[in-house]
């Protein structure tokens, strides 16, 4: 997207055929440590091999970065990303290889760190600037631009142990996002704040990011997909996906994800037995990995037992993406479809045309309605019965990408 | 622009390293003092009587000891200056050196929550905790100056090496405190055993007494280089000649070289316990 003017300007992270190991046990840790400290003063040359209990947290990792870029780093937990982000900031030493920081680096990783909550927001302010790097005359100049960034207002003056928990993250961001490092190493920390201020947040890296080198560390893959012209997938620590092509890594990592939780619970009166997916490529059923192109038509096919008679059934499906959030639901079913009643076995279909969601993962969740006793009544709801990938060429941020023609008139 | 790399923590040169040190001890300055000013009105915002409590417990040994002598339970050496001023300078300057050797692991893991998360120049810790023990001692002096006062002991030319000592003395010891902090960070055992042999050697010190001239006790005493240091730091504030000067030299000489070789040690040893805190 905004990369291509970026490829001239200055490198300024450099990561070399990096790996860092830790050891499982503490004690045993504890061990390695002074037997670490003690080959290290002595340059005994002993190898870097594993020890026992010990394992890579990151295994010979190369990237580089250049100015204006922004490189995501996705991975499950424990993929080795922090471990990363620490080496990078200098906190850890890796065990081979080498990196290279160009500039001054800025770390939005602990908003508020030294934070001492006894103290108000303004002495707090100071502590928490310089632990950041800023020399006494930064502060001074920037003091009211952080605390007009922070918007805390009034509380200026209270005890930060008084502070809620998102004024903390207010104004440990205000502080941080004063500087104005080189590389800025960002680690899940939008995450906390409410909406106006996480906006507020992202329009102040976007700002940054024409100037410095970001590492963006986040699970939420619409942050990542916003920011990173660069994607950095791990896995136990090696690297999985490494490239300009952001869509292609996004839809890598959506297969990977393999956290899918039906909730599968039927009633007296009815239950869905199985159902499958047809689409132009292939036919699904329960246990595929199913892969829409995006704007093709999906069509499904539910096979529903009853044990009794159903007045008036009306089907309902929704659709959530990743993050579970509602975002398309199909409640015509009445206007389409007219049925006195239903009994035993039967399959419904439901076609959905030119299927035309952003790439990523979805699941749908299914209900039946039917009318006992004269009421429009719940049969069963299947919470996340089916998850989905679209896959596509390009990746938006919106959920939909619409289809839509263009012209020219002139 | 300024280029910072990392590579493994056996690929070092020793002259860079010490001069990343020195270099931290500057940069981590103005860090340090601002910390320590915030940390001494954070302690004090909740206390009343504030500063005070920093003079108690050097106080209550002086105290039980003033006590065991003048009940006649224990008999102890007499001493060239009134007994309760030898005892309370005695605790007063002992804490200064035990301060000093627990000072770096002290602000180690007082700060460890900062260090371990963000990049500051860790010498600001060993700044911090140098500073705080100056302070401190600064407070419980004024005891030892009210008592100076009281016993009409005059000023005289030995108070001028008093500081220098102290300053010595300090560097000293939180050199060896850095020494000591990966070894009493990976064994909890070892800071244990750090604080017993303290206690012990506080007896083998001429802090609650003096040199009883003869026995096993006199035998240490005299060859114990810490009872030259609590001493040389007694006798210039009581007016009475610090002892040789050649020890006090080769002191320096040997803190000096234990100060540089804790800026090169810390350097290394740092990043390897942090990896060892997580997150």
């Amino acid at each position: 997207m905004h990369n291509s003017d970026t490829m001239e300007r200055e490198l300024l992270v450099k990561v070399e055929g990096v790996s860092k190991k830790f050891a499982k046990d503490l004690k045993r840790s504890l061990l390695y440590g002074l037997g670490d400290v003690f080959n290290s003063v002595f340059k005994t040359g002993k190898e870097v091999n594993l020890r026992k209990d010990e394992f890579w947290a990151v295994q010979d990792l190369s990237f580089e970065l250049r100015r204006g870029e922004c490189i995501g780093l996705i991975g499950h937990n424990g993929a080795g990303k922090s471990t990363l982000l620490k080496m990078l900031n200098g906190l850890i030493t890796p065990d081979k290889g080498k990196i290279e920081m160009h500039g001054r680096v800025g770390a939005l990783i602990e908003l508020g760190a030294g934070f001492n909550p006894i103290l108000t927001g303004r002495e707090n302010i100071y502590n928490n600037a310089a632990v950041l790097g800023f020399s006494k005359k930064e502060i001074l100049e920037k003091f009211d631009e952080i605390v007009a960034f922070a918007e805390i207002g009034e509380y200026l003056d209270m005890p930060v142990q008084n502070y809620s928990s998102g004024m903390r993250v207010r104004l440990g961001f205000a502080v941080a996002a004063q500087m104005k490092p080189d590389i800025l190493l960002v680690d899940e920390v939008l995450a906390v704040g409410d909406m106006g201020f996480v906006l507020k947040c992202f329009h102040q890296m976007d700002k940054l990011l024409e100037n410095t080198a970001i590492i963006l560390v986040s699970h939420s893959i619409p942050q990542v997909a916003r920011m990173a012209t660069k994607l950095l997938m791990l896995e136990k620590g090696k690297v999985e996906f490494h490239s300009g092509n952001v869509s292609k890594g996004l839809t890598e990592y959506y297969k990977r994800y393999k956290l899918e939780i039906p909730n599968y619970k039927g009633s007296e009166l009815a239950e869905l037995k199985s159902w499958k997916i047809d689409s132009l490529e292939k036919s699904y059923v329960k246990g595929d990995e199913i892969v829409i192109q995006y704007n093709e038509d999906m069509i499904i096919h539910f096979t529903i037992d009853c044990f009794d008679v159903l007045l008036d059934p009306s089907f309902y499906i929704a659709i959530y993406d990743n993050e579970q959030r509602n975002i398309a639901e199909i409640c015509n079913f009445k206007k389409k479809l007219i049925i006195d009643s239903v009994s035993g076995s039967f399959v419904i279909s439901v076609i959905i045309q030119n299927l035309n969601l952003n790439q990523g993962k979805y699941s749908i969740t299914v209900a039946l309605n039917s009318v006992q006793n004269n009421i429009n009544t719940l049969i069963f709801r299947y919470q996340s019965a089916i998850y989905f990938t679209v896959h596509g060429d390009n990746h938006g941020w919106a959920p939909f990408q619409l289809d839509a023609n263009w012209t020219l008139n002139s | 622009m300024e280029v910072k790399t990392y590579t493994s923590s056996k690929d070092y040169r020793l002259g860079e390293l010490l001069k990343n040190g020195l270099k931290g001890y500057k940069d981590g300055l103005y860090l340090s003092r601002l910390f320590v000013s915030r940390g001494f009105k954070a302690k004090y915002k909740t206390s009343y009587v504030g500063f005070i409590w920093e003079i108690v417990p050097s106080l209550t040994t002086a105290i039980v000891w003033i006590f065991l002598r003048a009940s006649g339970a224990v008999e102890t050496t007499d001493v060239n200056i009134p007994f309760p001023l030898f005892v309370i300078i005695g605790t007063t300057m002992w804490s200064l050196i035990t301060e000093s050797i627990n000072k770096p692991m002290g602000a180690f893991l007082e700060y460890s929550s900062i260090i371990s998360k963000i990049n500051i120049p860790k010498e600001a810790l060993l700044l911090i905790g140098f500073f705080n023990v100056l302070i401190n001692h600064g407070i419980k002096l004024l005891l030892v100056l009210i008592l100076l006062f009281y016993y009409q002991i005059p000023p005289s030319i030995s108070l001028l090496y008093f500081i220098p000592i102290v300053v010595l003395t300090v560097l000293f010891f939180m050199s060896i405190g850095v020494f000591l902090l990966p070894l009493e960070y990976m064994l909890s055992d070892i800071g244990r055993l750090k604080n017993y042999g303290l206690m012990g050697l506080m007896y083998l010190t001429p802090v609650v007494y003096a040199n009883p001239g003869k026995g096993f006790v006199s035998t240490i005493m005299s060859l114990n280089p810490i009872a030259f240091i609590i001493d040389g730091l007694r006798n210039s504030l009581t007016g009475l000649p610090i002892g040789s000067s050649s020890f006090f030299f080769g002191m320096s000489v040997v803190t000096v070289l234990l100060f540089l070789g804790a800026t090169v040690l810390y350097r290394i040893t740092i990043p390897i316990i942090i990896q060892r805190i997580g997150a």
